[in-house]
Parts: structure tokens; sequence; C-alpha cells
């Protein structure tokens, strides 16, 4: 699943909620508290299938399993600020992660 | 009020208007940024059809043998990729440790967390783990294919309302229907998402919510619900 339910944060949809925002950022949007009690009630283990479509190059990482016994609030936050590093990374540059301090500035 | 909520909002019990808001606003437009055309249509809104009723959220996998394939045309024309790129990219890391994957199927469900850019990028590791997992085991792959499918994947509405997958023509009537899927990916919080978009075209955010409060329900429910995989593999 895609935690945040919705695309990247973009265009007119991210002047909108950040109008200080450089207008060519794309923000992996916040993960809801909601979708994390969710999954952590699902008892499921979690695996992270990072994707990064990039300008020269698409690349896949999967992370390690995590047991539903290992599972924190933080695990999924996590693993979406890893997203958007693999993303810059691999030439995606103006990739950000909602939660990042960057975008937080943005919000306040 | 904030300039999303201006927009005149059909009544919740609308549902053949709502309905017919999500298949013209969003199922068409995705159908056609997909590249997908040949493959799907969106349903509107027909009483009579099952899949246009809103008292389930997802309906059971019928995989066939033509199953792999609508996902490899799916996959491949939507991300632009020849289909062996694809299975270097998109299967070989599952292949490469399915033996964990399969060991962590016995012990629990799987939940695979998946960016959102492009669209579709969930659908890859819900493919790649079937035919890894399938591939796997012993016996017939494609019924080992069939058996991860049916213990895995649901049919849900989501926001792609009942797409339904064909094969290109020319072909025989009787085999017209791949499969009567909505989507390869199911949202388990936000099954319709509440993007600024869908709060733009004038659906009931009445309506979304009771269905996604009601599709988290089943999804609890049926992630809960014991194995039925003849080897006891839990669901991707």
């Amino acid at each position: 699943m895609a935690p945040s339910g919705a695309p990247d944060l973009k265009g007119d949809n991210l002047a909108k909620k950040y109008p200080d925002a450089p207008p060519d950022l794309k923000i992996i949007r916040a993960v809801s508290p909601g979708t994390t009690k969710l999954i952590r009630q699902m008892g499921v283990s979690l695996l992270h299938a990072s994707a990064s479509f990039g300008p020269n190059e698409t690349v896949m990482k999967l992370g390690k399993i995590i047991p539903p016994n290992e599972v924190t609030d933080d695990t999924v936050r996590d693993m979406l600020f890893k997203e958007a590093e693999l993303r810059r990374i691999n030439g995606e540059t103006t990739v950000r992660y909602e939660e990042e301090d960057e975008i937080l500035a943005y919000a306040a | 009020m904030p300039e999303a909520l201006q927009v005149p909002q059909l009544a919740p019990d609308d549902i053949a208007g709502n309905h017919n808001i999500l298949t013209d606003e969003f199922t068409s437009r995705y159908i056609k940024r997909a590249h997908i055309s040949l493959l799907a249509k969106a349903q509107r809104y027909d009483p009579d059809n099952p899949f246009c009723g809103y008292d389930q959220t997802f309906w059971p996998a019928m995989p066939n043998e033509h199953s792999e394939l609508a996902a490899k045309v799916i996959l491949g024309g939507f991300f632009r990729m020849l289909p062996k790129k694809m299975d270097r990219l998109f299967y070989q890391p599952f292949a490469e440790r399915v033996d964990e994957i399969a060991d962590s199927l016995h012990e629990n469900p799987l939940l695979v967390v998946t960016g959102h850019s492009p669209d579709l990028v969930a659908a890859i590791p819900v493919h790649g783990i079937s035919k890894a997992v399938a591939k796997n085991q012993p016996g017939d792959y494609l019924q080992n294919l069939y058996d991860i499918i049916k213990e895995s994947h649901a049919v849900g509405t989501r926001g792609f309302v009942p797409l339904r997958f064909r094969l290109p023509p020319p072909i025989k009537p009787e085999n017209k229907f791949l499969v009567r899927a909505a989507q390869l990916v199911f949202g388990v919080h936000f099954t319709f998402p509440r993007a600024e978009t869908m709060r733009e075209s004038g659906i009931s955010l009445e309506f979304i919510d009771e269905y996604n409060a009601r599709a988290r329900a089943d999804c609890l429910t049926a992630v809960q619900q014991p194995s039925r995989h003849p080897d006891g593999l839990k669901q991707v």
C-alpha cells in the first residue's frame, strides 16, 4: 500500500498547501496517525519496497521484513523518509517527505 | 470554510451520481493516463451490475491463465518497459529473497509499503511477490499462482470503480473479460483517496467517508481470517 493514499503533492496543489515552497518540489505526503494505527491493528509484517523512476534510471530497493511485534508508530514514517532519500539519490532531487524539517518550516 | 468545500456536493445516498463522478472524473482519466484503454473500461452505474453495488467493498479475485499476461501488459504499458527489463527490476528483487518472504508469510500476513509516484507503484510488489512465491513452490506454476492470488488479492472498488480488463480486439465475445478487476491494489485506509481533486469533484464526502470506514473494517476482518492457501501462506 501507499500509506498516504494519494500521489505526490506538486504543482498547483503544492502551491495551495505550501505557497512559500519552491514550485518544483514533489512532496511524499505524510502518513496519517489513523493509517499508522490501522496498520498496527492489522497485525501484519511490513516490507518496504521503495522505487524511484529517476531521470536516468529506475530502481527498486527492498528493506528488511519487520514482524508485527517490532512495528512501532514510527516504522512507516521512517520508511517514507527513506523513500524520499532513495528518490533524491536516484536523481529525483526535488523529492521530499512531508515531515522533513524543510517542509515543516514552510508550514510554519 | 476551505475553498474545496465550496463545491456543491451530491447527497451521500445518491449512489448513481457519486458512482458516475468516480467513473467519469477519475476512472476514465486514469485509464487514459495508464495507456490501458484497449484493456479496460470504466463501468458507469448500472443497478443490475453487482459490481456497481456498494454493500460490498471487495470481491474475491478470480485468476485465470491470462492474469499474468494482463498484469504484464498493464504494468509494462504504464511504466513503458519491456518484459525483460520489468523482470529484472520488479521481479528479481523478490525472487532473490523469496525464501525469506515465504517464511514470513507462514507466520503473518505481509503488508508491502510503497510510494505513490507514479500511480501503480504498489502493484509492482504485489505482482512480483505473487510470481516469485508461485515459482518457488513445488508443483504446477499456474496453480501455485492462482493459490497465492486467491489468498492475497481482492477486487476492490476503490476510486477506480469496476474497471473491466479485456483483451484487445479481435477476440471472441465469450473470452472478452479477462479479469473482473477494479484495481491491482487496494488502499487500506483511504480506499477512496481524499485528494484535492476528489474534494473538488462534487462527490459526497460523507459517501466517501462511509465507504472508507466500511472498507477499513472489511480489511481488518479479512486480514485476520485463517489462511485458505493450501500451504498455509498468509496474505500479501
